[in-house]
């Protein structure tokens, strides 16, 4: 067994795992933060994981095809993704917190901390009686950031693999888009809804997640070497 | 968002059944789409019935969904077809690395999903914590129904499981990309459509039927084949009319004006 | 032509393309009232508010619009073999996505309404099905089409490795992604519940309380697109512009400053996102700021 077969398939499963975990930093506030009735962006978790993670990888495949996948262009490829899944959270959260304040008219307000650990502004005062917070306060902006580089880093991750495996990028491509939708989904399950970022209670349940992932990613990753045999 | 938890009313055919039918349709589908591309008739034939895989899925998808996912009705249909996306590939390229023959490509898919969808099922009931009885054995199914749907609807349009014109048909045109979302849809969008207390069995399975046409509508005009164009549309019609039909006489009501009706005190 | 021009030409229009597709993406989700607001409509029967709001509960926005525009994608591509000019391949495309999303809500109209509010005695509005399904599959069109346009520029102008259905199902799948982030608010948190006085979220005690009588006669989803296109469209569609604009012109200005070196060039490019994302926190963190101080705290 060749030695880059293996390293590919740590790849893989390092990079599942990385998803995985990146699901958890993104803060959601699913179908009731659409309402202004609890904190984060107000769609799904595997959805925004999925729509940030992609733009990851898009950032990825054309910072691949210029620079090659060998030495310094493996690390510029993940910072790409990164990157790229980066600006794509961050606009899309900013745009978000600019209609919560001035078409909702709320201000932004988190639930699961009494104090925001970055700021240290009071979030309780500012929460609208009857509701779980709304907005994205500083604490959830940064742990959107975190997690859409995650994301991206993971798509990229798993890119790189899929192409030192020799697949040509079309078909690596497809199979990323896969691969990934296996573990956001698995992440989003173990979320169970909602989350508002790294100080949600929920976010200790991170390791389920990544452990799942970790063996799910281990399976996909012996059946792409599989096809390369 | 949709939530499952609305209800789950009886059944006219076991999930079994409509299962074991679907996979088994599916199959001679694809080897039709394969042995019958010389005459032109890989899209009408393998696509008609490969469009049983997405009514299987998505009577599985009604059966899961129905004890409350939590996070939604397409999350499943989005891990169903990632894992079946995976075993539609493998299927195809595994044969060559290890020398056997091409053909095995759908049994290779079929045994590859199933193990991959046993394993991934029993990751989410154990770390992940998901706690609906059925679950193993939906998500097997389902990773079944995505692959079988996915692997079925590119070789329609391929007309071949050859590993080298598969992947250049298939995979380097992108047309993959296309069944990946349009099996995912079909899987996903009866039950989450029907769902609610008054869900009823018939109209779900007959709007699955429905949704698969339209799969394999969308993959006749791909692939620019006349007949399987007219042919699918027709019989799209015909089951989407008898949906709206169903609908409208199960309606409490149907009206034409913009009038509230008025509540009985 | 010089080749860097001609690219940033091409990511100026796709800058353009995103922001119309961005618009036409959320006020077509207004008008069927798709995705998270759509809750609201679901529990609105159950809350005795007999309704008439187009009720289209098609999964969430991504897998929809992913559908769509993968739709229009693949299609193109496959007329494009054929050899027949792009533009109008691209067009076609999108009138095949656009029957395809007509076939989807209306059946999802009708199974929401049905299996859901029957109890409740939520009729089914068949004069709201045939009015609002024109601007729904029109305001569709719009969006695929300036989607699979976008695609089309990146596979051929601008360097992705990617085949065109896999760049459009990914294009598909992300201005879902923002088109229910952002715009989607803007209905659900306000214009469902324009009768509450503005400002504060919704608690959970009022949910399902949504509009039925509207500023004249009975809301329908056409006024909630009215509105919401004040605001909501508007920055849905700068959102995702700007998502597509800088992220293209991180690489152009690497490749402006470095052209000879791809190394150096990709760096620049890196460390210019960088600092765009410095900008954005700081920019969420002055909101935020402003917010406090000019609404302030409760106070009962």
């Amino acid at each position: 067994m060749d030695v880059s077969l293996l390293i590919s398939l740590a790849e893989i499963t390092i990079a599942g795992a990385i998803i995985n975990a990146s699901v958890h930093f993104v803060p959601v506030g699913g179908a009731p933060a659409a309402m202004a009735t609890s904190t984060g962006v107000g769609t799904g978790t595997t959805q925004l994981a999925a729509g940030a993670g992609f733009t990851g990888l898009m950032a990825a495949a054309a910072m691949a095809s210029k620079v090659g996948i060998g030495g310094l262009g493996f690390l510029l490829i993940l910072l790409s993704g990164a990157v790229g899944s980066m600006i794509m959270l961050g606009v899309t959260m900013l745009i978000g917190q600019l209609i919560y304040v001035f078409g909702v008219g709320v201000v932004p307000a988190a639930d699961k901390c009494e104090i925001d650990p970055i700021t240290k502004d009071p979030q309780k005062p500012y929460v609208t009686p009857g509701t779980t917070g709304h907005g994205i306060p500083t604490v959830c902006f940064i742990s959107g950031l975190i997690g859409a580089a995650l994301g991206g880093l993971g798509g990229a991750l798993a890119y790189i693999a899929l192409m030192n495996l020799g697949f040509t990028p079309a078909v690596a491509g497809m199979l990323a888009v896969g691969f990934f939708f296996i573990n956001a989904v698995l992440a989003s399950y173990n979320i169970g809804g909602t989350i508002e970022g790294f100080h949600d209670p929920k976010f200790k349940k991170m390791p389920n997640g990544v452990i799942a992932s970790l063996v799910a990613s281990l399976i996909c990753g012996i059946v792409a070497v599989a096809m390369v045999l | 968002m949709s939530h499952g938890g609305g209800g789950h009313a009886t059944e006219i055919y076991p999930e079994n059944q409509v299962f074991a039918v679907g996979v088994v349709l599916s199959l001679i589908g694809i080897y039709a789409a394969h042995f019958l591309s010389d005459y032109g008739l890989s899209m009408l034939i393998g696509g008609l019935l490969v469009s049983s895989a997405c009514v299987a899925g998505a009577n599985t998808v009604r059966k899961v969904a129905a004890y409350g996912l939590g996070t939604g009705v397409p999350s499943i249909g989005m891990i169903s077809l990632g894992m079946g996306t995976l075993a539609a590939v493998a299927g195809v390229l595994i044969p060559k690395a290890f020398g056997i023959s091409y053909l095995v490509a759908p049994i290779l898919t079929l045994i590859i999903a199933l193990v991959v969808g046993f394993i991934v099922g029993n990751l989410t009931v154990k770390p992940v914590g998901m706690k609906i009885p059925i679950m193993v054995r939906s998500m097997t199914y389902l990773s079944v129904a995505g692959a079988l749907a996915l692997l079925g609807f590119t070789t329609a349009y391929v007309g071949s499981l050859e590993p080298t014109t598969f992947v250049k048909g298939a995979l380097e045109s992108g047309v993959m990309a296309l069944a990946f979302i349009a099996a995912g849809m079909a899987i996903l969008h009866p039950f989450n459509a029907c769902l609610g207390p008054n869900e009823s069995h018939k109209r779900t399975l007959t709007l699955a039927i429905a949704c698969g046409l339209i799969s394999w509508f969308v993959f006749s005009v791909v692939k620019l084949d006349i007949v399987s164009i007219v042919v699918s549309i027709i019989l799209w019609a015909i089951v989407y009319v008898k949906f709206v039909k169903m609908s409208l006489n199960d309606a409490c009501a149907v009206l034409h004006v913009p009038e509230i009706p008025k509540k009985e005190e | 032509m010089d080749t860097t021009l001609i690219a940033l030409g091409a990511l100026a229009l796709s800058g353009a393309l995103a922001t119309v597709a961005g618009c036409a993406e959320d006020l077509e989700s207004d008008v069927g009232s798709q995705s998270n607001p759509n809750s609201q409509v679901q529990l609105a029967p159950q809350m005795g508010n007999i309704h008439r709001y187009f009720n289209k509960a098609i999964s969430g926005e991504p897998v929809s619009y992913g559908l769509y525009v993968a739709v229009a994608g693949a299609v193109a591509y496959a007329i494009m073999q054929m050899g027949l000019n792009p533009i109008l391949a691209l067009t076609l495309g999108a009138g095949v996505a656009a029957f395809v999303h007509g076939a989807y809500a209306i059946s999802a109209y009708l199974g929401r309404i049905v299996g859901q509010s029957k109890n409740f005695g939520q009729p089914v509005y068949w004069d709201i099905v045939m009015s609002h399904i024109g601007p729904i599959v029109g305001h569709g069109f719009i969006a695929v089409f300036c989607m699979v346009l976008m695609a089309y520029l990146a596979n051929t102008i601008l360097g992705n490795p990617f085949p065109l259905p896999l760049i459009a199902l990914i294009f598909g799948i992300t201005v879902g992604a923002i088109g229910s982030s952002t715009g989607d608010v803007h209905y659900g948190a306000e214009r469902e519940y324009q009768k509450y006085p503005f400002g504060g979220g919704v608690p959970v005690a009022n949910h399902g309380d949504i509009d039925v009588k509207a500023e004249y006669g009975l809301r329908n989803g056409m006024d909630s697109s009215y509105f919401c296109s004040r605001l909501g469209g508007v920055l849905t569609g700068i959102c995702f512009g700007l998502i597509v604009f800088l992220d293209g012109w991180r690489g152009i200005i690497g490749d402006i400053l470095q052209g000879g070196n791809v190394i150096s060039a990709s760096i620049i490019s890196i460390v210019v996102g960088l600092i765009i994302i410095a900008l954005l926190a700081i920019a969420n963190r002055k909101v935020e700021v402003f917010a406090r101080n000019k609404y302030g705290p409760y106070t009962k």
